[in-house]
């Protein structure tokens, strides 16, 4: 009897075993993400890829390669230890955001106008992307283009060269000013949603590749210049900044920088030309010495192994940009470079608008003004500048000093001009001269080596001494 | 307080105690064949609740009639009953049952004979586990598991240690029934039994999150019959035992030309015009190339400190050898355990209670910990128990000093001038309210140029955290009828966190305020009905159960920004920007039924199966049913071959799959959500791809074994080898950051381990006086990777950026966890390649070893001898290799031993170049001309070691003597006239000896290495800063009423 109550039993719970194993169970929302938004909100996508600018215009190592900046300490930044550069935060950073704000306006046009018009927000991604393709491919050269941002669609993207990539960006940024429309744009903390401003920032990236080559291309580059010019550049006191908060969070990243540390000095071969000038944007570029209460100026030769020397001797970055500079610095483009685009383009014979000596001295003026130099004083400077027998040395000698601080601009524009002559420290750790190019980062060869392999081929040897297309000289 | 409490409670039991019962009474040893006392048998009268068990020396002491019957038993021997006659002294002598009805606990708690189960599963006794009085279980495992690796914290501070099973570091803690959430969150003196279930056919009872091996833990009980109460208290006292090896022949500077102090008058005070000329060092620099330690009179640090008595000073310029030792302290560990059984037939109840009070080596650091312990069970019916296990602990911390680069292991470890004094450190870096540090910018400027003071580590910055953690079980056993047992339980663990931390005000960082707050739940309800039955010459059992499980986890962490706006005032509130607020909330839920079936024949074959569904809310909806399986076998070869040498002989094989579920909200793509720029609001596409058809993967796995035991148990061997698959399993897998993302979240990836596990047990001798046990673990562990996704050959498993990209992979084909990265560029006759100028040259992506090791164990020894007992535990590894960052900046910094001595020339290595000095290098150019030359020590350190891989690899190789234990047991007739049954003495050492490692210079423990980025969890592999190994010896008295 026992035993048939035992079975009974058994065979029951094997039963209620059998039927209780179905194939699914339905768990509700039990695995709804209650921590992140689903919600198609591109304003917020779009500034956040703008809030990655300050890594560009406010970066420190291209002040390396034009040798505007010293270190005190970890020389090895200035001796070029660092071969490799991840471009990591550019491709899943801003470049997907963006990527996002496009295909979301694509395939929910009606449900992301809260973003403004469809037509702006594309035209607006597509510009910001110009923006930070641009600084890619004059960095690194060949890089991932038309294949990129495919997530697991191509996860080997191919590389594509640096003349199909400017081709593309000028081909889109032309797009991007066609659907430009009345409909606003919210999330645009650059131009408070005025598209006027989107197009001058299209234009000036296009005059940016023009110049960029002119020497590969003459007369597309002449071309190109000239519809950006009369489409609308920067003009007088427009001068693009990327504004900085006060909060630490969006502050000046040279703020940070100097916050515990102090590992940064101008470098001598900077300050003794602006002496050598009597250039009066000298105090407004560096500190005096700590020494000398601030009346000298003195300069760290660039690249030494072991300064030994402390900084209270030693000539800082000016101390408004460094240590409250909210405004100050940050510059993404300024109507001084258009002064000397207008004067290259004028030697080049691209243009009759004035000439050569009134672009540069216009250029000079805003620039002093813009570093805070009087007017008055700004003009007496300007005006005593003259061009020299290698006009193209005068307009690359006049951008060196403009654009200090705006590094990676400077250096794009010192590989392109080649003045001033510099030459590698004799400490240098790595290359033959000074760098012309970034090193792909130490992810891409293993990560993606058919498409990193096929690159190096083609363009040279993954160092910073390969030149870029337009790099000919 | 805590002390009078203890005070009080003990003299109260000491006069409970004292009254004595005025009853006739039986008296008696218990021992075994060979005389050797049984300490915890139990004594029983038969039919009724009266029972005793024996104390330490096997007495026992029972009241009882003539004509009772009393029945003695003990866990591992035959069961022996005797009639009370007119003798009131009556001795024992039990047979040891053969290893055939050894019992052990197996998943889900169940207790099976040993001989009957076919997968590896190891016991660990809970005596065992205790006699070293570690607080860390991790740590008391070691060397005591063949598979087990144990990966220890710093010894020198809070942390844990972890181990890895099978290679595997997701290894499961259940205690009693309770899958605790964390390894601390087990009281180490409340273990009765651990049994280590190594394999997915052990623990496929236990679902998806036992497929890397479950740790099954029983708490301790009171048996029926005994009353006992205990008091357990142990000293220790810990001090640093190695330190990296430094140089004391130069100081502080970037080159050895002394600055002299030039007076100012436009800006110095007019007394300072006596300085001139005074020889000032670089305080500025944190590295020690600076001028030699000859005694020079110079500036020091603190001789600008205003108003201090030092200031102005001059003192000589010369070495400290003892500074960065003097910097620590003897840590001081309190611990005490009190704990009372009580068991009769129908009830038992334990309860236990630890306080620990630590204090490690470092200042200002504080452990206080409070553990709680409750079990019992009570027969409410004929065939009803109810059955509980509380368990309570409260744990309180301030600064937890950690392993890594930045921290107090990279100030003096790693930077620092070696002349400093540290006594004048301890003395002067705090004065007249205001902080300093020996690393000022200047003379005139006491700002700290890269550190702080390391005092201020401890003081300025401080952390603090508070731990709650409760969990238990409660459930009803019924007893259908003989064959069938039903049990209901509920199952609750619940974790708690309040943490904060500040950045003092004073120091090189802004000073800043965090806290949070964190708690994790889980929530179990099970019922099993277990069936057995014997038919002729079959045993069957079967189980068949219901299980539901619900987490919940919560974290809110808040922190300021931008400073705080009211000095020397730690608060959210006072954030001077908008503060940084995080919540979430992680919610799963998965229901199980599960069923079991084993059936032996004769005691001679045993076959187990069981299979478990698993339906998971993290999976896909449409597909969130896995299945588990595990079948295994044994085969007693020792009743089939009659031989009196083999006691016992088994062969047993097993083989298992285990899925695995998804993470949680792994399958749905949302954004991320960034600090709001102003008022604009920041989302970004996560970095990682989501994928909403993810499945969970699956781990199968094959097992055999043998167990021997030879000669009357002197000679014990168990023989693991096991082969595991992992298919498709849900990762986050690396890809290049041009497609968007860094990870995918794919089914990728297969990969296969397989290893050996060896046990060893000798009982080379074993008289009346003296008994030796000899132990010895062994593995080895090979893992590869088979296959990545389609078209992806190679997968970063981590990389260091900042370290010129230093890339832990996977390869296809290859055995999993490789280093990668930069090495010499060397020609085809293996010659140095360098520039005509004598610098390094480098070639990347190279291969430089691998990261596990090839085989790790352990080994321990005890010895009885009347009343004295002697253990020594040794654990050890060979091969596998890691990442030195001290040794790497040692070298660059100029602290390092190597960094100073003679040159080829026989002149000091640190002098010029032009004076005769330097580091000769000898290679060719890239094109084959020979260089021959000399450079600057400074450069040639700085040059040819940072960021040069292959230099800073080191094999993990290790031998350490962990533990020793020296316990005397007093002697009955010595504390007859005391209240106690019995006192032991011990003296116990911990992390004792480092014997071997292969380091050059050694200076670091290979077996205490921390983890570093993204797998840290998993493999600790990348030593970023180490603190220095502390060594603990201490005093435990246990005391039994």
């Amino acid at each position: 009897m026992k035993n048939l109550i035992n079975k009974i039993g058994v065979l029951t719970l094997i039963f209620s075993f059998l039927i209780v194993s179905c194939e699914t169970v339905d768990f509700g929302d039990e695995n709804v993400n209650p921590n992140s938004p689903t919600s198609k909100k591109t304003d917020a996508l779009l500034t956040n890829a703008m809030t990655n600018m300050p890594n560009i215009v406010s970066a420190v190592e291209p002040h390396y390669y034009v040798q505007t900046v010293s270190d005190v300490t970890y020389t090895s930044y200035s001796r070029y230890g660092d071969t490799e550069w991840s471009w990591n935060w550019l491709y899943t950073g801003p470049l997907k955001d963006l990527q996002e704000v496009l295909d979301l306006n694509e395939k929910y046009p009606s449900e992301v106008t809260g973003g403004g018009s469809n037509g702006n927000q594309k035209a607006a991604a597509h510009i910001m992307m110009a923006y930070y393709y641009l600084h890619i491919t004059d960095r690194w050269g060949y890089a991932p283009y038309s294949e990129a941002l495919q997530g697991s669609e191509n996860t080997s993207p191919k590389f594509d060269s640096v003349k199909d990539i400017y081709t593309s960006l000028l081909a889109n940024l032309d797009a991007a000013m066609g659907m430009m429309d009345n409909g606003g744009l919210n999330g645009d903390i650059l131009f408070g949603g005025n598209m006027n401003g989107w197009r001058i920032m299209a234009n000036t990236i296009k005059m940016r590749i023009a110049l960029r080559m002119a020497d590969v291309d003459s007369s597309t580059a002449a071309s190109v210049f000239n519809s950006a010019y009369n489409s609308g550049v920067i003009s007088s006191g427009g001068d693009l900044h990327y504004p900085y908060l006060t909060s630490d969070a969006f502050d000046n990243p040279w703020q940070d920088r100097f916050q515990t540390r102090y590992d940064f000095v101008v470098s001598e071969k900077f300050i003794d030309h602006l002496k050598a000038t009597g250039d009066p944007r000298l105090p407004y570029m560096a500190d005096g010495t700590a020494i000398s209460n601030g009346t000298n100026y003195v300069g760290l030769e660039y690249g030494l192994e072991n300064p030994g020397i402390l900084e209270t001797n030693l000539s800082g970055i000016d101390s408004r940009i460094i240590y409250d500079g909210t405004q100050q610095g940050g510059w993404i483009a300024t109507y001084s470079e258009v002064c000397f685009a207008m004067a290259e383009a004028y030697e080049r014979g691209w243009t009759n608008v004035g000439n050569t000596q009134t672009w540069l001295r216009l250029g000079v003026q805003a620039s002093c003004e813009r570093w805070g130099v009087s007017s008055a004083a700004a003009a007496t400077y300007a005006n005593s500048i003259t061009v020299g027998s290698n006009a193209m040395e005068s307009i690359a000698m006049e951008k060196w000093v403009d654009m200090f601080l705006q590094g990676f601009d400077s250096w794009t524009e010192w590989r392109r001009l080649d003045y001033p002559v510099l030459s590698p420290p004799s400490a240098a750790i790595t290359g033959t001269g000074v760098p012309v190019r970034n090193g792909y980062g130490g992810l891409v060869p293993t990560q993606n080596k058919a498409s990193y392999d096929a690159a190096v081929s083609a363009q040279g040897p993954d160092n910073q001494d390969t030149r870029l297309w337009w790099d000919t000289k | 307080m805590k002390k009078l409490f203890f005070n009080a409670l003990f003299m109260s039991f000491l006069m409970a105690f004292q009254l004595s019962f005025a009853q006739k009474t039986v008296n008696g040893t218990v021992t075994d064949d060979n005389s050797v006392p049984l300490p915890g048998a139990t004594i029983i009268v038969e039919g009724t609740s009266n029972g005793v068990t024996t104390d330490f020396d096997g007495n026992y002491s029972i009241s009882a009639s003539e004509g009772d019957v009393l029945v003695v038993s003990f866990v591992g021997y035959t069961t022996s009953s005797v009639t009370v006659g007119a003798s009131s002294t009556l001795n024992f002598s039990l047979s040891p049952s053969s290893a055939l009805e050894e019992v052990v606990v197996t998943a889900l708690g169940i207790s099976r004979d040993k001989k009957s189960i076919g997968f590896a599963q190891q016991t660990v006794s809970g005596d065992v586990i205790a006699e070293s009085k570690q607080v860390d279980l991790n740590v008391a495992l070691t060397g005591k598991v063949a598979g087990v690796q144990m990966i220890g914290g710093s010894s020198s501070t809070f942390d844990n240690g972890f181990l890895r099973l099978r290679g595997e570091s997701d290894v499961l803690y259940v205690v009693d029934g309770v899958k605790v959430y964390a390894m601390s969150d087990i009281n180490v003196d409340n273990i009765a039994n651990i049994s280590v279930l190594k394999g997915a056919a052990a623990t496929a009872l236990y679902g998806a999150d036992a497929k890397s091996g479950v740790i099954v833990i029983s708490s301790k009980k009171a048996k029926a019959g005994e009353n006992s109460f205990t008091v357990n208290h142990s000293t220790s006292i810990s001090s640093v035992s190695m330190l990296p090896k430094y140089q004391n022949e130069y100081g502080g500077g970037y080159d050895q030309e002394w600055d002299l102090f030039t007076y100012n008058p436009a800006t110095d005070p007019s007394s300072w015009s006596a300085f001139n000329g005074h020889k000032i060092p670089y305080y500025g620099a944190d590295e020690s190339w600076g001028p030699p330690l000859d005694g020079t009179q110079v500036r020091h640090w603190d001789s600008w400190i205003p108003n201090h008595p030092e200031f102005g000073t001059l003192r000589p310029w010369q070495a400290n050898p003892n500074n960065v030792k003097d910097f620590f302290n003897s840590g001081i560990e309190n611990s005490t355990t009190m704990a009372f059984s009580s068991g009769s037939e129908n009830a038992s109840v334990r309860g236990s209670l630890r306080l620990i009070d630590e204090q490690l080596p470092f200042p200002n650091t504080d452990r206080n910990q409070i553990d709680v312990n409750l079990t019992g069970d009570v027969k409410i019916a004929d065939r009803l128990t109810a059955f509980t296990s509380l368990n309570y602990q409260y744990r309180k911390t301030l600064n937890f000093p950690t392993n890594g680069y930045g921290g107090l292991g990279a100030n003096f470890s790693q930077w620092w001038q070696r002349q400093l004094d540290m006594d004048r450190l301890e003395k002067n870096y705090y004065f007249e309210g205001n902080y300093y540090t020996w690393n000022r910018v200047s003379a005139r400027n006491a700002t700290p140029k890269y550190w702080d003071a390391p005092q201020f580590d401890f003081y300025g910055d401080q952390s603090n955290q508070r731990k709650n953690t409760l969990f238990g079980n409660f459930g009803l056993n019924f007893e259908v009828n003989d064959n069938i047992t039903a049990t209901v339980e509920a199952r609750r663990r619940f974790n708690s966190y309040e943490s904060n931390g500040r950045t003092g005000w004073g120091g090189i960082d802004q000073a800043s305020y965090n806290e949070s707050t964190s708690r994790y739940i889980q929530n179990e309800f099970a019922a099993t009905i277990k069936y057995d039955e014997r038919f002729d010459n079959f045993d069957v059992s079967a189980i068949l159960g219901y299980q539901a499980t619900q987490n919940r986890n919560q974290s809110i962490s808040a922190s300021t920004v931008g400073g705080l706006s009211i000095p020397d005032f730690y608060s959210i509130a006072t954030s001077v920007d908008r503060p940084n607020y995080s919540s979430t909330l992680s919610k799963s839920k998965v229901l199980s039924t599960f069923a079991s079936f084993s059936v032996g024949y004769n005691s001679i074959a045993y076959l187990d199966a069981s299979y478990r569904f698993d339906w998971g809310s993290t999976a896909n909806p449409d597909s969130n049913r896995i299945n588990t399986w595990g079948l295994s076998g044994s085969l007693i070869l020792s009743e089939l071959i009659d031989s009196a040498d083999i006691t016992f002989a088994k062969l047993r094989a097993g083989y298992s799959q285990a899925p695995v579920f998804p993470g949680v909200y792994a399958t749905t793509q949302v954004y991320g959500v960034g600090t709001a720029y102003g008022t604009n609001p920041r989302f970004s596409v996560p970095n990682t791809q989501s994928n909403p058809n993810l499945l969970g993967g699956t781990r199968s796995e094959f097992e055999v074994g043998a167990e021997f035991s030879l000669f009357d148990n002197k000679i014990g061997i168990d023989v693991t080898y096991f082969d595991r698959k992992d298919k498709d399993q849900p990762i986050s897998i690396p890809v290049t950051g041009s497609t968007g993302y860094t990870g995918l979240a794919i089914n990728a990836g297969e990969s296969s381990a397989e290893g050996f596990e060896v046990t060893l047990n000798l009982n080379p001798i074993s008289t009346a006086d003296f008994n030796w046990d000899l132990s010895l673990n062994f593995a080895t562990l090979n893992k590869y990777t088979d296959k990545l996704a389609d078209g992806i050959e190679v997968r970063v498993l981590d990389s260091w950026a900042s370290w010129y990209s230093l890339q832990l992979q996977e390869r296809v084909g290859e055995e999993w966890g490789m280093w990668v990265g930069r090495k010499k560029a060397r020609d085809a006759n293996g010659t140095q390649i360098l520039t005509s100028s004598g610098n390094a040259t480098y070639d990347t992506q190279q291969v430089l070893g691998n990261l596990l090791p090839d085989f790790t164990g352990g080994f321990s020894t005890a010895f009885n001898y009347k009343n004295w007992d002697l253990g020594l535990g040794f654990d050890f590894q060979k091969g596998g290799t890691f990442y030195s960052t001290t040794n790497m900046f040692t070298y660059y910094s100029g602290i390092h031993e190597d960094t100073v001595g003679l040159n080829a020339k026989g002149n000091p290595k640190r002098d010029a170049v032009s004076a005769g000095g330097g580091v000769n290098v000898v290679g060719v150019t890239a094109s084959g001309e020979p260089v021959d030359t000399y450079l600057s020590a400074s450069f040639y350190h700085y040059q040819h070691f940072f960021g040069n891989h292959e230099n800073w690899l080191y094999d993990a190789s290790y031998v350490k003597l962990r533990t020793a234990r020296l316990g005397y047991n007093f002697p009955k007739d010595m504390i007859d006239s005391t209240p106690f049954d019995n006192i032991n003495l011990a003296l116990v050492g911990n992390n004792l000896l480092l014997l071997y490692s292969n380091i050059p210079h050694g200076g670091l423990d290979p077996s205490e290495i921390e983890g570093s980025g993204s797998i840290a969890t998993g493999y600790r592999n990348v030593e970023g800063g180490q603190l220095p190994p502390s060594r603990t010896i201490g005093l435990n008295l246990s005391l039994t009423f």
